[in-house]
């Protein structure tokens, strides 16, 4: 391997010898249209749009296809170019049925963005468009085959990445569309990638479908909670509601990927399926109460029962909240720490990117606080629950009262309930995760924590405070430096904070 | 029909039987070539000049010798998916004189170092396909296929392959994905087939007659076919000639051969004494030349000079009875049906070329289609992965700039100037 010096638009950039010419323009953040490049699949150089000249080459060449070489010349903006790209996408846009109004694409499609871009003003065709009707091709995924744009990354997706089948071209030329094997659906549990790869409207979540126009979402730079691969995902927020997971290009440990239960994976974060209010018992059922009233009846609990209490930690809680929770329990003098075991689903042992163990922070959790024990052993009457909770927690009759910190109360617990606070939300707080691979990874927020609930982080300050605690922290920036006490490599001074709030640092 | 080596076969009764064939002197030429090194045929073949007889005129050799030497297997394809509309030399040599093609394979396969040959021939040719299966097999039976050629050592197994319809699988990268029983795609060049062709090893594709050639050259020498016909169209050239002339059919020339000639001396003049239009000279991809252009030599160089090419010399003459919007609408019918689907501009220019034509014939133009066409068209040229958008784009582009009278005559007549004439 070596470095080639070429000339693109007449500025000088270095490219390894074995590039494409999109990749060498990618790596130094030149763009190039493009809609059947992807960069793990394929190069098919059908879509035509990434022509470029290069000086004593006759004809334009696709970039995708193109090797670069030492003293290449390369213009991407000439007369030449603009008429190709231009023509290409009139060509697609000929039988495009137009329907951007009403379709879910419409805001985040590339076949809209280059029009505006690069495309022609009118349309000179005169014609009937084809129709290739439209139809749902999975329980997850419906096809919307007149939108499409042939670009194949679907087909190539499940041939060369996931080495299946499902989807086809079928007829040629002006006939050719994708379709389904007529053996049935595209069912699995990795199908919903084609939804996030159709440049254009063709393949759509049937979930996301007519949700919301992608220009009014607040998206979050996060980690997928689903399990301990801690896929990077962007988080889609409606208002403050999460209506869409997508995958975060991230070499690392997803690709450019995501399991389907991942994208499906926000509905349990949704307003309606949290609890909002703090509560509190009165006589024998659970009453909304003040919040700061509930916080006190917290702290009440803790000044009056010092040597019974145990706490019980979440494997969902980020290595900030789980430092600062030590930290407290330290200076409190409690000792008693249980987890929740997370879900272990054993047919995903030998999955892809599915991991069975079905919480994102086992593995910070056990880092951070090596003698936890399972919360079936806990010895203590009462027990200071926190972080989110995904089904139902099994406590030992022994535990009376419970005081919980989370996003709900289960069935179960609701009896033993003494005071509720809710939590922030999957897009309300920010931290980290160390996945299974030990790979520290970092989840941002996008709002505000929504209705009453709070952040861990933020209550356990408050509470150290009140107790008259002197933690060494007043905040999550002064918890970044303490990472590095248990993730070595989690060094994050100087460029490593970056890093880390990127794509994770190990 | 005459004077060339094939045509002095063709004449020959029952030739398609190997005895027959051996009696005239066939596999002699096979059996000279496993004497020589391997090296010694390619380079008598580079001596005679020959060109690739599909349609591109690529020089054949050179393709022998893009075949890395350290990489193995090495496959050799005859291309026998003979599509191009007007062209049907191929099947004349397949149906005729097979063993002469099966000689071509197995000379070619030595000097490029495969030991197994295939050939991929169109679906519609079912009977030829039967009658290669038997020559192969009466070859094996008398040792000049199969292992240990005539105690040379020299091992080689030669397969039929029916495509199944595509014209595009005539191109030589979808003839390998259809034939690895892909979908007929082209594939992205480079890399070449030489490198990665059939199942990822190196391979030579090649046309039926430019093999069928080869056992000639080995027999009379590179010398002698580079001295038939022009300095860089050398030796014997197969016409199918259709279309308005009195005595359509094959007939095989030297290089050089005046078209004016074969259309008015061999095969007897336009019919009912019309005058010529226009003549297509290497089958539909090529563009079309007027009556003044025809007066022209049937070689590689002449017809490039004139803004045509040679292709696979299958001649199509045309009357002055024909309607040339007709003609182009023709082709854009096939070469729309005949994309592949895979790349934008041909995908899509052509249906809409196709449309537009149709509108046109059928009275429905409008005067901004004719500007409209030669732009699409112009969409369409060297912008497309594999050569089909060349081949339909460029013979439209051709008969709206050279007959563009006509449809501007289809346009302001509201219809066909030509109905009840043809």
């Amino acid at each position: 391997m070596s470095k080639v010096k070429i000339k693109v638009d007449g500025k000088e950039i270095f490219a390894e010898d074995w590039m494409t010419i999109m990749q060498a323009l990618e790596a130094n953040d030149i763009e190039i249209p493009h809609f059947c490049y992807h960069p793990a699949l394929k190069v098919v150089a059908t879509c035509r749009l990434c022509v470029v000249k290069i000086e004593g080459v006759p004809k334009l060449q696709t970039a995708c296809s193109t090797k670069v070489s030492d003293g290449m010349v390369i213009w991407t903006d000439t007369d030449e170019v603009r008429r190709a790209r231009a023509d290409a996408l009139e060509f697609l846009l000929i039988n495009h049925p137009l329907d951007c109004p009403q379709c879910e694409k419409a805001g985040e499609c590339k076949l809209q963005d280059y029009t505006f871009k690069y495309g022609k003003p009118e349309s000179r065709f005169k014609e009937k468009k084809s129709d290739f009707g439209k139809w749902d091709i999975s329980s997850k995924i419906m096809l919307r085959p007149n939108r499409c744009v042939l670009c194949t990354r679907c087909v190539r997706y499940i041939e060369r990445v996931l080495k299946s089948g499902g989807l086809c071209v079928v007829e040629r030329g002006g006939k050719a569309h994708i379709t389904v094997y007529p053996e049935g659906g595209f069912e699995g549990d990795y199908t919903l990638n084609v939804t996030t790869l159709c440049p254009v409207g063709a393949l759509i979540s049937k979930d996301w479908a007519f949700k919301a126009r992608p220009v009014y979402l607040k998206v979050a730079s996060s980690i997928c909670t689903l399990c301990s691969r801690g896929c990077s995902v962007f988080l889609d927020v409606k208002g403050i509601e999460p209506v869409r997971v997508r995958p975060r290009k991230n070499l690392k440990v997803n690709f450019y990927w995501l399991c389907d239960y991942g994208y499906l994976s926000f509905k349990e974060f949704q307003l309606s399926r949290r609890e909002l209010y703090a509560l509190e018992r009165k006589n024998s059922g659970l009453i909304r109460a003040m919040p700061e009233k509930v916080i006190d009846g917290i702290l009440e609990f803790i000044k009056k029962n010092p040597g019974e209490i145990g706490i019980c930690l979440s494997p969902f809680l980020t290595n900030e909240e789980l430092i600062a929770i030590k930290e407290f329990g330290e200076k409190m003098g409690i000792s008693s720490f249980y987890f929740i075991p997370p879900e272990y689903v054993k047919e995903h042992e030998n999955s892809w990117l599915l991991k069975p163990e079905k919480a994102p922070n086992m593995n910070g959790l056990k880092r951070i606080i090596p003698a936890i024990k399972n919360l079936l052993d806990a010895e203590e009457r009462i027990l200071i629950v926190l972080g989110w909770i995904m089904n139902d927690v099994s406590v030992p009759s022994r535990v009376e009262k419970v005081l919980l910190v989370s996003n709900r109360i289960p069935e179960n617990l609701k009896e033993r309930v003494e005071l509720f606070i809710p939590e922030a939300g999957w897009a309300e707080k920010e931290g980290s995760w160390t996945n299974f691979d030990g790979m520290v990874q970092w989840l941002s927020s996008a709002v505000d924590p929504a209705g009453e609930s709070i952040r861990i982080l933020d209550l356990i300050i408050f509470i150290s405070r009140n107790l008259g605690l002197n933690l060494p922290f007043s905040s999550i920036d002064g918890i970044i430096p303490l990472l590095k006490t248990y993730f070595p490599d989690a060094d994050v001074e100087g460029e490593k904070r970056n890093a880390i709030r990127k794509i994770g640092v190990r | 029909m005459n004077e060339g080596p094939f045509s002095q076969l063709l004449k020959v009764d029952g030739i398609n039987k190997i005895e027959r064939y051996l009696e005239q002197g066939g596999y002699s030429a096979l059996k000279k070539a496993l004497g020589m090194k391997p090296d010694e045929i390619i380079e008598e073949v580079k001596t005679s000049g020959i060109r690739g007889r599909g349609g591109a005129g690529f020089p054949a050799v050179v393709k022998w010798s893009f075949i890395p030497k350290d990489k193995r297997p090495v496959y050799l394809v005859c291309n026998a998916d003979e599509g191009e509309p007007g062209t049907f030399k191929d099947r004349y040599i397949i149906e005729k004189i097979p063993h002469l093609l099966l000689e071509g394979i197995a000379i070619s396969s030595y000097a490029v170092g495969a030991n197994f040959a295939l050939i991929y021939i169109r679906w519609e040719y079912v009977r030829e396909a039967e009658i290669l299966k038997n020559a192969i097999r009466e070859a094996k039976e008398k040792g000049m296929l199969g292992k240990n050629i005539m105690g040379s050592g020299f091992d080689l197994e030669v397969v039929v392959h029916r495509g199944a319809g595509a014209y595009i699988c005539g191109e030589e990268t979808a003839l390998l994905e259809s034939a690895e029983g892909k979908r007929g795609n082209p594939r992205v060049k480079p890399p070449f087939p030489a490198n990665v062709g059939l199942y990822g090893a190196p391979t030579v594709v090649n046309n039926v007659e430019t093999l069928a050639s080869v056992p000639l050259i080995i027999e009379k020498g590179g010398k002698w076919y580079a001295s038939i016909g022009k300095p860089k169209s050398t030796g014997f050239k197969l016409f199918a000639v259709s279309g308005h002339v009195k005595k359509p059919g094959l007939y095989e020339k030297p290089m050089g051969y005046p078209l004016l000639k074969l259309i008015n001396e061999d095969c007897g003049g336009i019919r009912e004494e019309r005058k010529l239009k226009a003549v297509i000279p290497g089958g539909t991809s090529t563009p079309p030349l007027t009556a003044e252009e025809a007066d022209v030599s049937l070689d590689y160089e002449s017809i490039q000079e004139k803004g045509s090419m040679l292709g696979s010399g299958a001649i199509i003459v045309m009357d002055d009875s024909t309607c040339m919007v007709y003609v182009a609408k023709k082709l854009a019918d096939f070469y729309s049906h005949e994309s592949c689907g895979q790349c934008t501009p041909c995908r899509e220019g052509m249906p809409w070329l196709k449309e537009i034509l149709a509108r046109i014939e059928n009275g429905l133009g409008e005067s901004d289609d004719i500007p409209l066409l030669m732009d699409i068209c112009t969409g369409i040229l060297g912008r497309t992965l594999c050569p089909l958008g060349d081949a339909g784009a460029l013979p439209i582009l051709a008969y709206v700039k050279k007959f563009r009278e006509e449809f501007e005559a289809h346009i302001k007549e509201k219809g066909c100037p030509f109905k009840g004439k043809k």
